[in-house]
């Protein structure tokens, strides 16, 4: 594998691997050093003094240089986790979905970790997500909707949490599919165990970490990793949420609010009312749970990966 | 360059070596690229140029900046003091945190959090250490100023020294950017293997490389040295004639061990050093050479890297290695500093067949790497290296080296003292086994065009390593016509001969059951353990052992000399209490060889012969079975009593031993049936053959 510079920088500016000195770059920061700097190509030879004549606040800049100091500790550990089998992914690399970028552009997460094959997280999935509280008719349908997917070759994308999330993956995962799991935290401790080890080697589930694998459950972690669930998907299809509440909420009216994915909700007979809530809010509401009600046929963006900093250039117009 | 640098580095050259030192072609052009541009830097010069005063001074600049310590990766324990002693006069602190300075490792983590090193020696076996990588390594890698990777050639597949540690190494430089200055040196490298290092280490890459001139150095091959026998006696006859000290290198521990062992009955002062020798009877050894108390270290590759003598004024290839880069680098040790050395290779019968050796098992075959990795895949948790003999047919150390390339790989994971499998998707990369081993076969066959070559000797092995610039030398045999003299007395190669048929070996008892198993288990009480034996040669060796192969791959008989050879070893070692009776251990797939062998020997030496010892089963050939577990269970049960024996002390007859874990075994059931002791002995001790 030979990375572009771009990423090897990406990775010392961004990456919280590594014993270092200095705070990686949060993801504002990030993308704001991208768009600012002439090229990331090369940054590595340019001093402060350059970066705050291309117009970076004078600490960044300070900061900017420090952190890329610090590339061989990030590397070190990066590298142990691929001994493990966990990649570090940068935006900056091939393995990163454009799709994210696309979606999320200033907001995706320039590091993503990926615990099983990385280039199952491009493929087109569907996401399926709800609350922890779950009823009999919440797991059906998202069993339902899990089956659904599977049968048309799309992975299952959830969060992972207890309730709907595991009920769709597993169900997923017995139907033949293949699933991907977006974590905010413990991607370390999750991969220990015997069975989810077993699943990953057969290539059928992967799990992502937006945040640094040893890293515990922080509320923080479980919020950020709901929009990379909406925007690695397809589309995402909420099962059961509480209006003004939770996670599920937070998470649906985020994406509908800044268009991080499709979002669609069940309305079917036995679903809660925060669906319904969620439906008046831009939801696209779903009755019957199949393929052509969760897949939309619609005019698609265009599919080409765009150019990145073009993209950014144009959100800020 | 930074005039700047330029000047610094020549301020601290002189302080060290005096005003009228001056840097060498290429020194100050890589340090300057290292410190004012951040560059990677690929120095491929001669031992002895001054590769490591690179990294000195360029480390020293740094720190003087401001810059992190500097991060040495290097197979070698230590700095050699020489090394050391330069470091200190070019003002830098260098530690090194390794295996053998435990003691000292807490010491030298206080002082590299206090900044006070500049210069942290490790191997890259420690950098891939899963607890150093976790803890120490990140304090030093968030500062670190330069990277030096030393040996570098061992990153590459196509070397002629490649090391799975090292991959891992590549895999950390294709995740920095080019904010770490690296430096990557060698001395043997030819222009693939450049080409490898250069790859890995990316664009705008600075890339040096000298010609391998060994001035002094005077290349001769003695042909007609065949036998070892041969070989031994003019070692002997010679070694006192040739000025100063020097190495005679080895194949084999084996080789080494005895070659000393002639040497020494002989009055020689040398000594043996290799593997199997204690690490701090190593250490004096190299002490002890150093000031030329040792006329010569017979060694095997373990003297190796990095040691650098440089008054070495003769290098004896007792054996061939197995490529010319290998030679160049081995011989390359005489003469650093001095008007003339030699360097001698005298090539052997045994030769090709260890090279082909070395060069098969090299990499573990496909269906052992798939079943470890399947194994360890089914069960999901972490396993020992036991558990994994227990259940798959494999040396031991062959499996600790299987289990090494299958963690570069990726497939696998160290997890305490355990083994898992990693997340990692895994493939046997057969194309890069059979690429990498077709080549080590065409470099072998090179050797041996080098060993009959009618041309300058010295040209051939620069041309290995891709050194366009060669000439002809003008000092070796082929450009001299020089001949070294070979002439050996006919007695004088009996007395080796002699030396080597009555090098008697051991055969020690087994004192425990493998501990994988269940039944049996445990320690073998001291009443049910065989006594000492012996065996009369190594299998196919240059004293019987060849009589004794070729006679077993006949399958007919083994002549009477042998079993006058195998009398006469009884009567030497003449065991007590002394043996009354004689029993053999049966086989089904070959009846006649042993019984009619143990029942000449029994006449020869005046024993009654009792077959008491009977095949139950069949079983497969003990040689198949890799480890002792396996072993033992391909046997157990496969042996019985047909009659009670005799209650005397007897000698137990085998063609040929290897684990001893069959002598083990039928010992066990004649002890155990009531026998007296039990003296095993045998023709030819095939292990590791």
């Amino acid at each position: 594998m030979r990375r572009s510079e771009e990423a090897k920088v990406a990775l010392a500016l961004a990456c919280h691997l590594g014993e270092r000195d200095n705070k990686p770059l949060a993801v504002g920061e990030f993308w704001r050093v991208v768009g600012r700097a002439d090229q990331l190509r090369g940054l590595a030879g340019r001093s402060s003094s350059d970066l705050v004549a291309e117009g970076l606040k004078p600490e960044l800049s300070e900061r900017v240089v420090s952190l890329l100091g610090e590339s061989l500790a990030v590397a070190l550990a990066a590298e142990r986790l691929e001994q493990q089998g966990i990649s570090t992914i940068t935006s900056f690399d091939d393995a990163y979905p454009y799709r994210l970028l696309a979606r999320l552009q200033d907001v995706a997460p320039p590091i993503l970790h990926v615990a099983g094959d990385p280039s199952m997280i491009s493929i087109a999935g569907i996401g399926i997500v709800g609350s922890r509280d779950i009823d009999e008719k919440g797991i059906e349908v998202a069993q339902h909707a899990a089956t659904v997917a599977a049968d048309a070759g799309m992975p299952v994308v959830s969060g992972g949490a207890r309730g709907i999330d595991q009920q769709a993956m597993r169900a997923a995962y017995r139907a033949g599919g293949q699933v991907v799991g977006v974590l905010g935290d413990s991607l370390l401790r999750r991969v220990k165990d015997p069975d989810t080890r077993r699943v990953i080697l057969e290539g059928r589930v992967a799990l992502v970490s937006t945040h640094r694998p040893d890293l515990g459950f922080t509320v923080a972690g479980a919020m950020a990793r709901n929009k990379v669930i909406y925007g690695l998907s397809e589309v995402t299809l909420v099962v059961a949420c509480t209006e003004g509440k939770g996670g599920t909420w937070e998470g649906a009216t985020e994406s509908l609010r800044r268009d991080f994915g499709r979002v669609k909700v069940w309305v079917g007979d036995g679903s809660p009312p925060g669906n319904s809530a969620l439906a008046a809010l831009g939801a696209k509401p779903v009755e019957q749970i199949d393929l052509p009600g969760l897949i939309d046929v619609e005019a698609e963006p265009d599919e080409s990966p765009p150019e990145q900093l073009g993209l950014i250039e144009e959100q800020r117009g | 360059m930074s005039g700047h640098t330029g000047q610094r580095a020549t301020e601290i050259l002189r302080s060290m070596f005096g005003v009228g030192a001056s840097f060498r072609d290429g020194q100050l052009e890589a340090i300057a690229a290292l410190v004012d541009r951040r560059q990677r830097v690929v120095v491929v010069q001669r031992t002895g140029w001054g590769k490591s005063l690179v990294y000195f001074i360029a480390s020293a600049i740094l720190r003087e900046r401001g810059a992190g310590p500097t991060l040495l990766i290097s197979p070698l324990l230590a700095l050699m003091r020489n090394q050391i002693e330069m470091s200190e006069r070019a003002g830098v602190t260098s530690r090194t945190i390794n295996s053998s300075n435990h003691d000292e490792h807490e010491s030298v983590e206080r002082e590299l959090r206090a900044d006070e090193v500049d210069l942290l020696l490790i191997s890259p076996e420690r950098l891939n250490n899963p607890r150093f990588r976790a803890e120490l390594l990140g304090t030093v890698a968030a500062r670190t100023g330069l990277l030096v990777i030393d040996e570098a050639h061992c990153i590459s597949d196509w070397g002629h020294d490649f090391r799975p540690d090292y991959r891992r190494i590549v895999r950390v430089l294709d995740l920095l950017p080019p904010t770490v200055p690296v430096l990557a040196t060698t001395a043997t490298a030819n222009d693939r293997v450049v080409e490898d290092i250069s790859g890995q280490l990316g664009a705008d890459l600075l890339i040096q490389r000298g010609p391998l001139e060994r001035e002094s150095l005077r290349l001769h091959v003695i042909g007609d040295m065949f036998p070892q026998a041969r070989r031994y006696a003019w070692v002997h006859r010679y070694l006192e004639t040739l000025e100063g000290s020097g190495i005679i290198y080895c194949l084999t521990v084996g080789d080494a061990a005895r070659l000393a062992e002639w040497l020494k009955s002989r009055g020689h002062e040398v000594a043996a050093y290799s593997g199997g020798v204690d690490p701090d009877e190593r250490l004096s050894i190299e002490d002890r050479f150093k000031t030329n108390a040792l006329k010569a270290v017979v060694a095997t590759s373990a003297l190796g890297m990095g040691y650098d003598k440089p008054d070495v004024a003769f290098v004896i290839h007792f054996q061939t290695p197995p490529n010319a880069v290998t030679y160049y680098q081995q011989v390359g040790r005489a003469g650093r500093a001095l008007e003339s050395a030699l360097g001698i290779l005298l090539p052997g019968a045994e030769d090709r067949d260890i090279q082909a050796y070395f060069i098969d098992s090299a990499f573990p075959p496909e269906p052992l790497a798939t079943e470890v990795v399947g194994f360890l895949a089914a069960e999901s948790r972490p396993l020992a290296a036991n558990a994994i003999l227990a259940q798959v047919n494999i040396r031991p150390t062959k499996l600790d080296n299987l289990l090494k390339n299958l963690e570069v790989d990726g497939a696998l994971e160290r997890v305490g003292s355990q083994w898992q499998r990693t997340l990692r998707p895994w493939t046997y990369d057969g194309e890069r086994v059979r690429a990498v081993t077709g080549l080590r076969r065409a470099e072998q066959g090179r050797m041996w065009d080098y060993v009959g070559a009618g041309d300058c000797l010295m040209q051939r092995l620069r041309l290995e390593l891709d050194d366009h610039g060669a000439a002809p030398c003008g000092r070796c045999m082929n450009c001299t016509g020089e001949r070294l003299p070979a002439e050996l007395a006919e007695s004088e190669i009996e007395g080796a001969a002699y030396f080597l048929r009555h090098a008697d070996l051991m055969i020690e008892p087994r004192l425990q059951w493998p501990s994988q198993l269940d039944e049996p288990k445990g320690r073998i009480k001291p009443e049910r353990r065989n006594e000492t034996g012996r065996v009369l040669s190594l299998y196919n060796d240059g004293g019987w052992g060849r009589a004794v192969a070729a006679a077993k791959h006949d399958g007919e008989e083994f002549p009477a000399e042998l079993v006058d050879a195998l009398a006469g070893m009884v009567g030497r070692w003449n065991p007590q209490p002394a043996p009354n009776w004689l029993t053999f251990v049966p086989s089904l797939t070959n009846p006649e060889l042993v019984p009619k062998f143990a029942s000449a020997v029994a006449d020869a030496l005046g024993l009654e012969i009792a077959p008491v010892v009977a095949k139950a089963r069949p079983t497969a050939p003990q040689k198949s079975m890799e480890n002792s577990a396996k072993q033992v269970m391909n046997l157990w049960d496969s042996f019985e009593l047909g009659a009670k024996p005799s209650p005397g002390p007897v000698l137990l007859v085998d063609d040929m031993v290897d684990s001893r874990w069959t002598m083990t075994v039928v010992g066990y059931l004649l002890r155990s049936a009531g026998s007296g002791p039990v003296f095993p002995v045998a023709l030819a001790d095939t292990q590791g053959r």
